[in-house]
């Protein structure tokens, strides 16, 4: 751990998101041994690491879609693991981006955009609609309001996922390998509008595997590995010079073009995503098992 | 391929599966054969006909009352329906929910209702206002009988709903509540209207058999103006001591539930290709 974060909340305004040793367990099994990070306000901060190191899980709770065994969090300064927290009310703050889009899919690509502000802020329909055309024209699909997602191509559909975030003009965003569930070609659009989204100063958060996106966008790069934060700091030293055998060994994998998943590794991958006790049987928790950290290319679209 | 050459003359004497179910279907049609002649020579058509079809009183089952019957099955139907789906509603959410009284409550009621017979059920709600004197359900009886009958038909649609709702993927709840949707207001804009989408077929065969069992409310004690089509035909019987007026009220059921099997079987159709 390069950086030792403060312990107590810093109490700064900058600092949008305060980690402070956070653990969660599933239950026998430690997902996450104990995280602390601060990300400040305009800084993109990538998230990288084997498959089940517990990325998502801590991106999940950040918005407490996930409830932490313990720990604090701190969002704008207002503690959101707080039990008397208005945890709905800081998560209109926060715009997440899933894997699987999770766009609704009896609701227009416009209706996906203000169906929260309306119901949510409260905004009147035509301010809502405004601001939806604003970020759906933002993101390349202005004209492709009217569409239903099943409509939509993958890629297309992640795009509007995103200007359904922005619509709520949140402060910050979390991005859970947004790429990973789209077939190659479609990749670029989607990290294009992030890229775009990262120079105009939004704070995000991203889990993701594009080595060359983290290095290109990232002010900080956080390595991490069976649930905790191994190595962190500029993507140049993190992914260009790291100092830890294991940030090497994952880099290695992920870089290494030849390297090709196995179909092994694809079952583990499988098997941790629906939440399958581990098959092979050595008794070792997935997280811990070597072998099973494949870098988790090419697993995307598991549903 | 090689096994198949050196068995030969085995698979001579077997028949292949595609002969056999020549045979099958012939000798089906066969089994037809016997019986539709082995009808024509013992019944009596003329006597069929006056027991099932007696012309004079076909026409004077089919009138007025006919359709006043028809239309209270349908208002009795349609009612319960919508108390069966409002508190089937109620029920299928309280099954999901986290405190654990409303599981409780939820699943006796569901397995009380679903266990016991309807018509039972209907006989006990008669006989209510003995239990609870001064007791009165407005819009008597259509009041009564959508109760009785929606309690009875909610058991059952909690059941298929809570199916639907557990349909929806988890991440479409995470997606509205990542935007500070409260737990409810997320079920209500998103994930009911999901679900409710997912059940339809279900629920309109939900609907198709309480069509059927809007027949069991006779035993409430109706008059003549509330009778459905059942009691009308029962009591034209009885006048006529004849059964064709009990075959008209059947085939009038048709009238209702044949276009909604329809209807059923297009959404199914539907659904499969939308997949
Ligand atoms: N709801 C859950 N119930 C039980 N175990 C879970 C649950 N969610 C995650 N886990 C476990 O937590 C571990 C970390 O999961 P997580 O999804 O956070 O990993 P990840 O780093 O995002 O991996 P990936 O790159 O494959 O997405 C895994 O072993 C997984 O099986
Ligand atoms: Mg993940």
């Amino acid at each position: 751990m390069s950086t030792v974060a403060p312990t107590v909340p810093t109490g700064l305004r900058e600092d949008e998101i305060q980690i402070y040793d956070l653990h969660k367990s599933f239950g026998q099994i430690e997902v996450l041994k104990g995280i602390s990070t601060i990300i400040r306000r305009g800084e993109v901060v990538c998230v990288i690491g084997p498959s089940g190191s517990g990325k998502s899980t801590l991106l999940r709770c950040v918005n407490l879609l996930e409830l932490p065994t313990s720990g604090r969090i701190f969002i704008l300064n207002q503690e959101i693991t707080d039990p008397d927290a208005f945890a709905d009310e800081l998560r209109t703050k926060m715009g997440m981006v899933f894997q699987q889009f999770n766009l609704f899919p009896h609701l227009t690509a416009l209706q996906n955009c203000t169906v929260a502000p309306i119901n949510v802020l409260k905004r009147d329909k035509a301010t809502a609609e405004t601001n939806a055309l604003k970020n759906l024209t933002m993101v390349g699909l202005g004209d492709r309001g009217d569409a239903y997602p099943a409509q939509l191509s993958g890629g297309q559909q992640q795009r509007v996922a995103i200007a359904r975030a922005l619509s709520m003009d949140p402060e910050l965003m979390l991005f859970d390998e947004p790429t990973s569930a789209l077939d190659p070609e479609l990749v670029g659009d989607v990290l294009s509008v992030m890229r775009q989204l990262a120079k105009s100063g939004m704070t995000m958060m991203v889990v993701t595997h594009e080595m060359a996106f983290a290095r290109e966008v990232a002010d900080r790069v956080i390595f991490m590995d069976g649930g905790v934060i191994v190595e962190e700091g500029p993507p140049d030293a993190v992914i260009g010079n790291p100092q830890h055998e294991r940030t090497r060994t994952f880099l290695r994998r992920v870089l290494d073009p030849t390297h090709v998943d196995t179909g092994a590794e694809d079952d583990a991958y499988a098997a941790r995503h629906e939440g399958l006790p581990d098959k092979d049987g050595d008794g070792r928790t997935p997280i811990l098992g070597e072998g099973h950290h494949s870098a988790g290319l090419g697993g995307g679209g598991l549903f | 391929m090689t096994a198949t050459t050196a068995d030969a003359p085995a698979a001579k004497k077997r028949l292949s599966p595609r002969k056999r179910a020549q045979r099958f279907r012939i000798v089906q049609y066969a089994l037809l054969g016997v019986f539709v002649l082995l009808a024509v020579l013992f019944a009596d058509g003329r006597q069929l006909v006056s027991v099932f079809f007696r012309p004079d009183v076909i026409i004077k089952t089919i009138g007025p009352g006919l359709a006043r019957a028809l239309l209270n099955t349908l208002i009795y139907t349609i009612g319960a329906f919508i108390v069966g789906l409002l508190l089937g509603t109620v029920l299928a959410l309280m099954r999901l929910s986290s405190v654990a009284v409303n599981r409780v409550l939820a699943t006796v009621y569901i397995e009380f209702f679903r266990g016991v017979p309807a018509i039972i059920v209907f006989m006990a709600f008669g006989l209510l206002p003995l239990a609870f004197p001064g007791l009165s359900i407005p819009l008597d009886p259509y009041g009564t009988v959508w109760v009785a009958l929606g309690l009875v038909a909610a058991a059952y649609m909690a059941e298929t709903i809570r199916a639907g709702i557990q349909a929806v993927p988890k991440g479409q709840l995470e997606a509205a509540r990542s935007m500070g949707m409260p737990l409810g207001m997320a079920t209500q804009k998103i994930v009911l209207p999901q679900a409710f989408r997912i059940v339809l077929p279900p629920l309109t065969n939900e609907l198709i058999l309480l069509t059927k069992d809007s027949s069991l409310v006779f035993v409430l004690g109706l008059t003549g103006e509330a009778y459905e089509l059942t009691k009308y035909g029962r009591e034209l019987a009885t006048t006529y001591a004849n059964l064709t007026p009990l075959v008209i009220a059947g085939l009038t059921y048709l009238v209702i539930t044949l276009p909604l099997t329809f209807l059923v079987r297009r959404m199914e159709a539907q659904a499969r290709k939308a997949r």
